[in-house]
Formats: structure tokens, C-alpha cells, sequence
């Protein structure tokens, strides 16, 4: 079934050997780097990855996006998600020279500061690795890093804390609640109560009920997305900042793709949330290029070994698209490309009710698309009503299609198992819907919102 | 350790574990989702009317000989009042296609449905194999797709027929999904989950194997000891195909959900076919008299590139890309 794509000759290989030349830009110099086809020397080489920085990044800065560029002003702080990775690194480092230091091009003409306050955030991993010393030693390493950028806060937290209700309202979280569901049943059962009170207990039950290790991975990326946005609002951040590469961009997209999330392609892009936009201002520029800007410049890349330990859908997707980008290098922004262009067809709808775990949109009718093709149960209500629908106090109809998957579905060696399949779940999670824990300062949306629906709206962009 | 029972229906012992659930369930229990779930794909998108006439694309593999015998059942069984037909298409692959005929020759009788053979040699004067010879290995899926394409909607007009059913899987799907966000094909992207699509022509093609997993497809096949061809193209598909496929599998053994997870969401994308072709002025090719949207259809101008000797890529590159209307 495969004879019938007259367009994959298409793709190009790419030529085995590279020539180093004359740098293309100054013409002047002699290349130093290949950066698909064109060879740059160092000086140019920096110009161009902050060019592509300044691009990805200043169109957004301002709230008004018609309001003129020459003069940035964003309406709130700024905060920097920080793995101590290549990419967040990286960012750190180009948004304090170009922003932050009197010698910089924009920071002289700046004289007033875009944001008046800098954070950069950094969630500690060793709850997800309790056997790995160096996940511990990379909180201490991130501060001697931190050490080279003055100006600039920097804020820790634990990944557990996502079931830390003190830790939660002390931060200015709201809304806080305690309840957990039982994962035996794909409707996910739920229930306003606690099982224990303990957040590193809760957060390691909660990774090791999950059905797939594909799901763990999932829950720690939404975990610490959580947290970072929490705590971006708690700093009153106008601006949330990730490292994401356009490398890992894509492979986050074809790992979003894979885990039913064609929705949220949008999201996985750029999004906004209790009115804090989430930008990723390298995602024109390769893991190479970004490689390359931090060991040219001298960063220390604390987090360049994460524990591989995990292996599931992203892992595979990461080892898929690493591996394409050697023989294939136009895949990669191939994909981003895609993903930017196409529009999902949710966005077209008005009223989308919030996934309760990641907060992304949930589209209409998922339960009776799972139930007509993947029957899983034959009952003779069930062959009378296609259209099945959960029950009122089950998770799974509050869940987007991948949250839902992430909770349920299982792998392909052993069945889900029977026992013990209760777990507490994040402190933000609730069957009632709620408004956003703090006032936004998106814009204004100008005509009148039915209350009915008021809180099922997401922040406009 | 007591026989496990099968978790459908809790009577029978389970003999097999669901590639697409992870269920263990029973052999009845199987047959029942495996057909129904394709009833209820077929419902769902409305796809047949009584008294419809529908050709499906019949190759003697598993998943149309597998089609045909469901499409047979549930027709039966539903009441789809469909009359249905056999079509098949004879590439000229030696080794391959000719063994293939011969199941599909023996379904025709099984079945109980008409049967109608068309060959590329009396349609374009070239065997796959003689196509082969001039342009390599390298490109010959390219010819082999605009061929059969074409040749199946001539077969279907030939019968009479304008729905064609081909066996297309999820497997198959959800890799196209995967391919076309990798070479930023939108166009593709918005239609390969579609169930049905029509091309410039008047005949529609549906796949209502859209959500069927090919593992289940063999499974079934296995289980009803149907009578198929079990041996892969001998030209077979490119590399870059080749790696989105591994990846795939490699998902599914992640978690067996994953094939419809990514139709799922592919389905984000999908573009409702607007009626494109009248649109842009329907003409016929100059040379074969074929409806086309531009002066030559696709296959004359593959065609007239081998008989200029050029077959390979530059054929390919240079002409396909004006031709491929849905393309911008
Ligand atoms: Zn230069
Ligand atoms: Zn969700
Ligand atoms: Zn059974
Ligand atoms: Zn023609």
C-alpha cells in the first residue's frame, strides 16, 4: 500500500561532503561553520544566531503587536525557563547580552529596561531520578551558573510540588484542591479526596501507576510546565521563555502528533496562559547552531546529560529525528513549517472546554471517536447507544485526547493492573470549572461574554 | 493458573491479545469488534446508499482480500444492499503480480463477485518491469502510484462503477500523517485521514479500513484462513518512507495506541474537499483523451518521459509538480 507517493523522491540528501569556504556574509573571513549549505565565519555566525534571536523573540514583546518595534516595552517581568540545558543555556546568555548589559547594541538604546524584572526559573528533576546523584548537583551547579548574570533572580522548585498544596498557595496559587482517581476504569473515576498527604509520595505513585513509560515522560514535561507558568504568574511575568531549539521543536511536535495532540499543535508552538505568553525565541535556530553559540562562547551546559533512563514516544522521537536531521537536514524545519501553517480545526470554534490536567482545549465527542472505532466493552447498552458518554464524575470526559491516553492507555507487553491504581492527582485539578488563578492582562476582548460560557474561554491572544 | 477469560464477554476463554486495545478476548469476540468497528466507520461516514455499484481494488494481498470478505459480510449482514465488484490491476510485475492474479482470480470465486483485470502493458504500453528496466529502482514507486491510480479509475468506468474501496489501513494512515508533516505536504496533510476523496475525476475512493491495524488485518485473515498473497512488492518503497514506517512501528510497540492516536490527530488537519476540480477548468489530456486538469494527465506525461528515455527524476521533479493540482 506504500506504491503510491510520487513525491517522496523529493527529498534531498544531504551532500556527503561540506565545503569550507569563504564565509558568505562578510566575504571576507574564512567559514568556520556550515549551516545548511552556507558557510559563515564566527563573526558572522553570532550575528546571525542573535538575528534570528531578536526575530523570534521582539515581535512578541509588546502587548499591542501593531505598536511600533522600536520601542519594547513588555507589561510585565520576564521569566526564563531554565533546564540547564544547551538551549536554555543559551537563551540566558543572548537575552542577558542583547537586553541586560549596558555594552549591548539594544541594551544602549533600551535605556529603560523592556522588563523590569528578570527570573529565571529552574525545576529540580531529582524526584523523578532518586538514584542519580547528579541530578542533585545540577540545582547547585544552575546557581554557580546563574553567578555569571547578575540582575537576574533565579527561583527553584521541586517537581513534586505540583502536589504541594502549602508550597502551591504560598506561591499565590489559588484554587488549590486535593483529589485523586483511580486509573482501573479508561473513564477515570474520581474522587475529592486525598490518599496520603505526602507530595514526593504522591508525585512517585504518580509515575508509577502510569501504563506506559511513554506517559511518564509526559507527565514530567506537563508538570513542569505547570510549574513554570505558575510560577511566571506569581512573579507577575508578562513573558514565559523556553530554550526549545528548532530541533526540539520539531521533535516536540512529531512527539505531540504521536500522542493524539493534533489539536494542540498550535499550543505546542506558542500559547497563552492566565495572560502569560510562552514564547521559544530559538526556534529558528538548530541544536547544531545552538551547540555551536554555547561552546563559542564559553557557557557552561550544566544539564547537557539527562538521565536516559526513560525510553517511550519522545525518546523515540528524539533518536527518530536526530537521526533524520544527519541524512535529511531540511526534515527538521520541514516539520516546524508544517505545524506553523496548518490550523487544527478546533481553533474555528468559539467554546472549548479546558483539559483539567493540561489546560490545552478539549474537542467534542472524543468518547463516541474511541468508542465507535476500539470497542472495548459489549454490553447491550453499548451496541444500542454508540454514542456512549462517561459518567459525570469521571475524569476521563474532563481530559483532552492525549491527557486522556497519557491516564489510560495501556502497553504492549502487560495489561493495566488491577490493583492499587489509585493516585493523588496535581493540586490545579478539579471537576469544577474555574477562571484562570490570576486576573490576566491579556486583551480586552470587546464584546460581551455570556457568563455561561465566560470561564470556558482561554486568555485571547 | 486457570484459562484466562476473554474480557469482552467473559464466557470464553481468550486466545488472543488485541493489537489495538491490549485486551485478551475470544475469537467470536474478535470477529465481532473487528467487523463492527468497521461498520460503524462505514455509518459514521454515510459511505454507501442502497443499490450503490462498488468496485474494490483488489490485489490478492491481505488487506483487499480481507476487504472484500468483510465488505461481502457486512453488506450481508447490514443489508448495505450494494452490488459489488472485483477490480484489479495487472503492473506487469513478474514473480509478484502474476502469482497475486491468481488469488484474486480464486476470491472472485469464493466470493461470488464479478471480476475485471486491467493491465498497465494494454493501457500504457509498459510493464512495471519494462518501466523498471529504463528508470531503476529508484523512482519506479512514483510511476507504479500515478499508474495504478489512473488505471483503477479507468477499470471502475469501464464497469460502470464511481466508489472504489481500497485497503488502505491505519498503519498506512497514520505513516502518510507522519510523511506528510515531515515534507510539508499541507494539502496531503488535510486529506489523507479523509475518508473519502475525490480526484479530478467523478470516482470516489474510500478506505474503510481507515482504523483497522494491519496486525489485526492478519490476525483476521488467519483466524477465517481467507485465502491471500502474502509476498511484499518486489520494487520496493523508498528509503525515506522506509524510516517513517520503522518509527512507526517503534511507536506502536511504545504503546499500541499510537496508530490512532495519530489519526486522531491528523484528523486536526483535515480540509473539508471543496470541489476543486470544477473549479479549475476540466479538460482531457491531448493524449490519451483521459480527464485532466492540465494538457497531459499524469500518467501521459511519466509516459511520454520514458519514451523520451528520461524516465528517473528529472521526469519526475519537473513535471509532477505542476501536476499535482492540490499542490501550491
Ligand atoms: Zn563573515
Ligand atoms: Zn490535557
Ligand atoms: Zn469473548
Ligand atoms: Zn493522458
Amino acid at each position: 500500500m506504500s506504491c503510491e507517493d510520487p513525491s517522496s523522491a523529493r527529498m534531498i540528501r544531504s551532500p556527503k561532503h561540506l565545503q569550507k569556504g569563504t564565509c558568505i556574509k562578510c566575504k571576507t573571513s574564512k567559514g568556520k561553520i556550515t549551516i545548511r549549505h552556507a558557510v559563515y565565519c564566527k563573526e558572522c555566525f553570532f550575528s546571525f544566531i542573535r538575528l534570528k534571536f531578536r526575530r523570534g523573540l521582539e515581535p512578541y514583546i509588546n502587548a499591542d503587536p501593531l505598536s511600533s518595534r522600536t520601542k519594547l516595552k513588555a507589561s510585565g517581568n520576564l521569566t526564563l525557563a531554565l533546564s540547564g540545558g544547551m538551549g536554555s543555556v543559551a537563551l540566558l546568555d543572548l537575552i542577558y547580552s542583547t537586553y541586560l548589559t549596558d555594552t549591548s547594541p539594544v541594551g544602549r538604546m533600551h535605556r529603560q529596561k523592556i522588563w523590569p524584572q528578570v527570573y529565571i526559573v529552574f525545576v529540580d528533576l531529582s524526584a523523578v531520578y532518586p538514584e542519580k546523584d547528579e541530578m542533585r548537583d545540577l540545582g547547585t551547579q544552575i546557581q554557580s551558573l546563574k553567578q555569571r548574570y547578575p540582575e537576574v533572580e533565579m527561583i527553584s522548585a521541586r517537581i513534586e510540588s505540583v502536589f504541594d498544596r502549602d508550597w502551591w498557595t504560598s506561591t499565590g496559587g489559588s484554587n488549590v484542591d486535593s483529589s485523586s482517581v483511580d486509573l482501573k476504569d479508561s473513564d477515570l473515576p474520581f474522587s475529592s479526596s486525598l490518599l496520603h498527604d505526602d507530595p514526593v509520595a504522591s508525585f512517585q505513585k504518580y509515575l508509577s501507576s502510569l501504563p506506559t513509560s511513554t506517559s511518564i515522560t509526559a507527565s514530567i514535561d506537563l508538570f513542569i510546565r505547570a510549574i513554570l507558568v505558575h510560577l511566571a504568574s506569581w512573579t507577575r511575568s508578562s513573558h514565559l521563555l523556553m530554550g526549545t531549539s528548532l530541533t526540539s521543536l520539531s521533535v516536540g511536535l512529531i512527539n505531540c502528533v504521536s500522542q493524539g495532540g493534533g489539536y494542540h499543535v498550535h499550543e505546542e508552538q506558542e500559547e497563552v496562559l492566565d495572560g502569560i505568553r510562552i514564547i521559544r525565541p530559538l526556534r529558528d535556530t538548530s541544536a547544531k547552531e545552538v551547540a555551536y553559540y554555547a561552546w563559542w562562547s564559553g557557557l557552561d551546559v550544566p544539564g547537557r546529560q539527562r538521565p536516559t533512563t526513560l525510553s517511550g514516544i519522545k525518546e523515540q522521537t528524539r533518536a527518530f529525528i536526530f537521526g533524520l536531521d544527519r541524512h535529511y537536514p531540511s526534515t527538521v524545519s520541514a516539520i516546524t513549517k508544517t505545524c506553523a501553517k496548518v490550523e487544527a480545526k478546533s481553533s474555528s470554534e468559539i467554546v472549548a472546554q479546558q483539559c483539567r490536567l493540561c489546560r490545552r482545549p478539549i474537542q467534542d465527542g472524543i468518547d463516541a471517536w474511541k468508542h465507535r472505532i476500539a470497542i472495548r466493552e459489549r454490553s447491550a447498552t453499548l451496541e444500542e447507544n454508540p454514542h456512549f458518554e462517561a459518567s459525570s464524575s469521571s475524569l476521563g470526559r474532563h481530559l483532552c485526547y492525549p491527557c486522556h491516553t497519557t491516564l489510560s492507555s495501556p502497553n504492549s507487553r502487560t495489561s493495566m493492573a488491577t490493583s492499587n491504581t489509585i493516585l493523588n492527582l496535581p493540586v490545579w485539578t478539579s471537576l469544577t470549572p474555574r477562571s484562570s488563578s490570576l486576573v490576566s492582562n491579556s486583551d480586552p476582548i470587546s464584546a460581551p461574554i455570556p457568563q455561561a460560557i465566560e470561564e470556558f474561554l482561554l486568555p485571547a491572544e | 493458573m486457570p484459562p484466562k477469560l476473554c474480557q469482552l464477554c467473559n464466557e470464553t476463554r481468550a486466545v488472543l491479545k488485541r493489537p489495538k486495545t491490549g485486551q485478551h478476548i475470544c475469537r467470536e469476540c474478535f470477529y465481532y469488534v473487528f467487523e463492527t468497528e468497521i461498520h460503524n466507520t462505514i455509518m459514521e461516514a454515510k459511505l454507501f446508499s442502497p443499490g450503490d455499484r462498488v468496485a474494490i481494488g483488489a490485489s490478492g494481498g491481505k488487506d483487499s482480500t480481507v476487504l472484500a470478505y468483510v465488505m461481502k459480510v457486512l453488506n450481508e449482514r447490514y443489508n448495505y444492499g450494494l452490488d459489488l465488484h472485483l477490480l484489479s490491476i495487472d503492473e506487469g510485475i513478474r514473480g509478484y503480480r502474476d502469482d497475486s492474479l491468481e488469488t484474486v482470480k480464486r476470491n472472485q470465486q469464493q466470493y461470488d463477485m464479478p471480476l475485471k483485470i486491467l493491465s498497465y502493458e494494454e493501457l500504457y504500453g509498459w510493464s512495471m518491469d519494462r518501466i523498471v528496466e529504463q528508470v531503476g529502482r529508484k523512482n519506479n514507486c512514483t510511476f507504479c502510484g500515478v499508474f495504478r491510480r489512473q488505471a483503477l479509475d479507468r477499470g471502475a468506468a469501464n464497469i460502470g462503477v464511481d466508489h472504489i474501496l481500497t485497503g488502505h489501513n491505519a498503519d498506512d494512515i497514520a505513516e502518510t500523517v507522519l510523511m506528510n508533516i515531515m515534507r510539508g505536504d499541507i494539502a496531503r496533510l488535510g486529506r489523507c485521514t479523509l475518508i473519502t476523496t475525490q480526484g479530478e475525476d467523478t470516482i470516489k475512493r474510500s478506505k474503510p479500513f481507515k482504523y483497522v491495524y494491519e496486525k489485526e488485518i492478519v490476525m483476521y485473515a488467519y483466524f477465517k484462513k481467507l485465502d491471500y498473497f502474502s509476498t511484499e512488492c518486489i520494487y520496493s518503497p523508498d528509503a525515506y518512507r522506509g524510516h517513517a514506517r520503522t518509527f512507526l512501528k517503534d511507536l506502536e510497540a511504545s504503546r499500541p495506541s499510537a496508530i490512532i492516536d495519530i489519526i486522531h490527530s491528523g484528523e486536526a488537519f483535515e480540509v473539508r474537499q471543496e470541489v476543486k476540480a470544477k473549479a479549475k477548468a476540466q479538460t482531457t489530456c491531448k493524449r490519451c483523451g483521459y480527464m485532466s486538469s492540465n494538457e497531459l494527465c499524469k500518467a501521459c506525461s511519466l509516459l511520454e518521459g520514458l519514451e523520451r528515455g528520461m524516465g528517473g527524476l528529472a521526469v519526475v521533479r519537473g513535471r509532477c509538480r505542476g501536476l499535482e493540482s492540490g499542490r501550491r
